[in-house]
């Protein structure tokens, strides 16, 4: 085993000028893909033509790139208008007793909101910063904001089908004053 | 063991109320919490029965209208049977034909009735023609053979006339009552003239089998004195503590500390030894009642006068036994109050005008004076005036007044000296068949203000006044929130007057400051005016009871309701300072009311609310009924703004408590307090709830010919706990987690460490 020919790949490995023999083929005049004609096919066209068509694609791009980021900022706005059907339906149909888990959801549908409305800059954040989609990116917050306050709705009615919100009367009655009818004068009865 | 945190209290009331037949008297409770005096009352006349020699009839307790015939075990002092008959008996005697048959008879009228003395059913009756009696063995013991001779008394030998037992006379010895030689031999002493002692021969001794005490009878007035509690002491001082503190916080700091000095040094007593302290937890509900009985109020000495003199105190957690008795000497006692805040001395006043001061300091009561008001008149009714605290305003018969000073150097040095002159006014209401007066005193003159004189033909046959109560709530939250403000006014009374003319009963609500009256209402059912009525004035509402004989004869209870405004969450009383309510300038608001009537199946004699310390508990309403019962329902079922089921909303229904109006409210079993007892509760009983030192319960007493007591929890026992709470399970399942927990922790500790090194 020991008087054998080393394997050929070894000797290679060892030997310094084998990597300088080797014909490296350039990767940028390979072709594209079919229907691809970005920038990687540039080493196939000359210079003149390369610039017309970078200018083409870049505009092309930009529209691309607006679109997407429309498409996206409309994706992010409608994530919460998804969940306001199925919220709906749960607290319907988890009833008005006062029990610890719909008290919980009920309080989370209204505090989920209020940190989705002030963190609504950092969910939009790959979507913002490009002047020209901005008025549509604002709209997309706007709607955000507005399907985030739907489900706060939910969560308040919920709260206040509990009997939890204290909106009426009843709920401040203990801190009403009362009256006193006799000043300093007493009655007494057989 | 006061919960005074109002939202948790109503959060068990409801718990408790919705599985209502808890509140039912189980036959584990009966004849446990409840006691009651069967009295008898002075006898007047006693013939044996001949059926059996141990038994004995005695007429007793005679009045104008009434007496009370009577049979009595007398080889052991109990009484079989007794039966009220509707005049005076003077005599009473076995039928000649038939020795099973009774006939008592009133020989100035000659009214006679007949009774089967198996079922005293009445086989007759009638006015003249007294049907032949038999004469019994003459009723007075025989002289020659019971002979008393210095204080010894001697039972002869029928055939040697030689002294066959002798006995010592107890002290107090009136007469002998009663003697039979043949066997049983039985001899009744009447000592004092209202306590009778049986003796029967043990051997060559004649020894006391049993005793009555009699004199406890027509109870007119009555005091409760509680039991000292050291406890109480340190309760008292801790609530004080906490009231005087600055602010809320304060306070919970303050019970924080107390109650975690006392853990400290329940864990320092026992040398931090858990064992100890586990079985010294374990003891603290002991069978003993007593300690208990004390801590929620339950020991109290009911102190009850009668109408002949008599002062007694009962203990009430001990079956009323008589813990004490005074013979005041006195004619018709009519009234009776404590002169302290510290229940230490009471006065009685008398019919005739005397008053005597009682004092009953170490629970032993001593006549401490004795005198007569400086006027010599006929009392009629007396009122204390409460600030002034030995102050009463004494009515005699020809309706005169006097402001009578107890005491008038304690009067001067009392702890309200100035209050009397500093401008403040005293109102005075009083009443009588004929009318409704007010008065007021001012620099202790008492001037008339207003009367309400009904017309001859027209009585005022019940009166009550708007009793104090602890207000919880301004208002009743209505299923959806809303609220309906209560009418608060302190200063009302409530009136039935019966016209015989109209066949009308008429309620009334008047103000007492002004005589105005602010709400009538007039039934013409033709009420029955033999029968009896009964007027109740709660928080903000009015309960009375009536009997009306069309269309149908039936006994009707009403409600009515007093609220602000029936508009939901108006309120027409301003709180602010601004405005300064006067009942005298008439800006007060008037009430507005809604009523309802119900149908009770059985007549009711007498009415009164339960009492609780705090008043978070549901109201109850205690009725006596004609036949001896006593029963209550709950307020809640007598609802004003009751609706029938099929008309109530969604947000009806979602109301505290909220009942559909059902006009015939049935009597249920459960909630007739005395159950199976036999009670005797006289023309002129009284009704009275007590409260206890816990919030769910109050005491229930009908004080009149016989005296009854027993517990109620309208609510249910919200703040006790129940017997089937097993606290030494509980005790050992914490125990013995904390054990586990002890035991584990090393080992979690290194498994934690284990996880760090091998994973992280």
């Amino acid at each position: 085993m020991s008087q054998q020919e080393p394997y050929e790949w070894a000797k290679r490995l060892l030997d310094t000028k084998y990597i300088e023999k080797y014909s490296i083929q350039n990767s940028n005049t390979l072709p594209s893909p079919p229907g691809f004609e970005g920038g990687a096919s540039k080493g196939n066209i000359s210079k003149k033509q390369q610039d017309a068509v970078s200018q083409t694609t870049t505009v092309a791009r930009k529209n691309q790139i607006t679109t997407l980021q429309v498409q996206k900022a409309w994706q992010i706005a409608l994530q919460p208008a998804k969940s306001i059907p199925m919220n709906i339906f749960m607290s319907y149909m988890s009833g008005t007793s006062l029990q610890i888990i719909p008290i919980m959801t009920a309080l989370m549908l209204l505090s989920g909101p209020i940190k989705a409305i002030l963190s609504t800059r950092s969910a939009f954040k790959p979507v913002s910063g490009n002047k020209e989609t901005q008025s549509q990116v604002q709209t997309a917050m706007f709607m955000f904001i507005a399907f985030q306050g739907v489900l706060m709705y939910i969560g308040y009615r919920k709260l206040n089908s509990m009997g939890l919100i204290p909106n009426a009367k009843s709920d401040w009655l203990p801190w009403e004053k009362v009256v006193h009818y006799n000043h300093g004068s007493q009655w007494f009865s057989d | 063991m006061k919960i005074t945190y109002t939202a948790l209290v109503y959060g068990f009331i409801s718990l408790f109320l919705s599985t209502s037949c808890v509140q039912a008297v189980f036959s584990e409770d009966a004849f446990v919490i409840d006691w009651q005096l069967a009295n008898l009352g002075p006898w007047e006349k006693i013939i044996p029965d001949a059926r059996d020699r141990n038994r004995v009839l005695i007429v007793s307790n005679s009045t104008e209208t009434s007496s009370l015939v009577s049979s009595f075990n007398i080889s052991s002092g109990q009484i079989l049977f007794r039966n009220v008959l509707p005049f005076a008996v003077d005599d009473i005697q076995l039928d000649s034909n038939d020795h099973n048959i009774l006939v008592c008879v009133n020989s100035s009228s000659q009214k006679w009735q007949k009774f089967d003395l198996h079922d005293w059913f009445l086989l007759d009756e009638g006015v003249s023609n007294v049907p032949a009696t038999t004469i019994l063995p003459p009723l007075s013991y025989p002289n020659d053979q019971v002979i008393i001779k210095g204080d010894g008394l001697h039972v002869l030998d029928k055939t040697s006339g030689l002294a066959q037992w002798k006995l010592e006379l107890p002290q107090g010895f009136d007469k002998v009552e009663y003697f039979q030689y043949e066997d049983p031999l039985t001899l009744v002493l009447n000592v004092n003239h209202t306590q009778y002692i049986g003796f029967s021969v043990n051997g060559t001794e004649l020894i006391p089998v049993w005793q009555r005490e009699e004199s406890l009878t027509n109870v007119v007035d009555y005091a409760v004195l509680d039991v000292f509690d050291s406890r109480d002491v340190e309760l008292n001082e801790d609530m004080k503590a906490e009231v005087f503190s600055d602010s809320l916080w304060d306070a919970y700091w303050l019970r924080l500390t107390t109650n975690g000095n006392r853990l400290l040094n329940l864990l320092k007593d026992n040398h931090f030894s858990p064992g100890r302290i586990f079985t010294k937890v374990l003891g603290l509900d002991s069978k003993d009642t007593t300690a208990s009985d004390l801590k929620f109020g339950f020991a109290k000495i009911l102190i009850v006068l009668t109408n002949d003199g008599f002062i007694g105190g009962l203990d009430m957690i001990n079956k009323g036994q008589l813990v004490w008795k005074l013979d005041l000497q006195i004619d018709q006692a009519i009234k009776m109050f404590w002169t302290d805040e510290n229940h230490n001395e009471l006065v009685v006043f008398s019919h005739d005008g005397h008053y005597l001061t009682i004092g009953l300091t170490n629970n032993l009561p001593i006549i401490k004076s004795r005198s007569s008001l400086p006027v010599k008149k006929n009392v009629y009714s007396v009122i204390k005036l409460e600030e002034h605290q030995y102050q009463y305003l004494i009515k005699f018969d020809n309706a005169n007044h006097l402001l009578f000073t107890l005491d008038p150097r304690k009067g001067m040095s009392a702890s309200f000296p100035f209050l009397f002159h500093s401008g403040s006014r005293m109102f005075i209401t009083e009443h009588d068949s004929d009318g409704i007066y007010g008065y007021i005193i001012e620099n202790d003159l008492i001037k008339d203000t207003w009367q309400r004189i009904v017309t001859p033909k027209e009585k005022i046959v019940a009166y009550d006044k708007r009793g104090e109560t602890n207000l919880n709530s301004l208002g009743i939250t209505l299923g959806d929130k809303s609220v309906l403000y209560k009418y608060l006014y302190p200063n009302l009374a409530a009136y039935l007057v019966t016209n015989e003319e109209l066949h009308t009963i008429t309620f009334n609500l008047i103000d007492t400051i002004t005589g105005e009256i602010l709400v009538t209402q007039k039934h013409k059912d033709s009420p029955d005016f033999r029968l009896p009525t009964d007027i109740v004035f709660g928080e903000y509402w009015v309960v009375y009871s009536y009997f009306s004989s069309e269309p149908v004869p039936e006994q009707k209870l009403v409600v009515v309701e007093l609220y602000e405004s029936l508009i939901p969450d108006e309120r027409l009383s301003n709180p602010s300072n601004l405005v300064c309510y006067n009942p005298l300038t008439g800006n007060v608001n008037k009430p507005q009311f809604l009523t309802k009537q119900f149908i009770f199946p059985e007549i009711i004699e007498k009415m009164t609310i339960s009492k609780t310390t705090d008043d978070i508990t549901t109201k109850a309403i205690v009725m006596e009924l004609e036949n001896g019962q006593i029963t209550y329902i709950p307020k809640l079922f007598l609802n004003a703004r009751g609706k029938p089921a099929e008309e109530m909303t969604n947000n009806d229904k979602k109301e505290f408590m909220a009942t559909p109006y059902t006009p015939v409210i049935p009597i249920n079993d459960n909630f007739v307090i005395t159950h199976f007892r036999n009670l005797l509760p006289g023309a002129n009983s009284k009704l009275i709830s007590i409260t206890t030192n816990l919030e769910s319960t109050s005491i229930i007493c009908d004080l009149g010919h016989d005296i009854f007591c027993t517990r109620i929890t309208p609510s249910g026992q919200f703040d006790l706990m129940s017997p089937t709470f097993e606290k030494g399970k509980l005790l050992i399942t914490i125990f013995i987690l904390l054990v586990i927990t002890y035991v584990i922790r090393p080992s979690v500790s290194s498994k934690k460490l284990k996880e760090q090194w091998l994973i992280k």
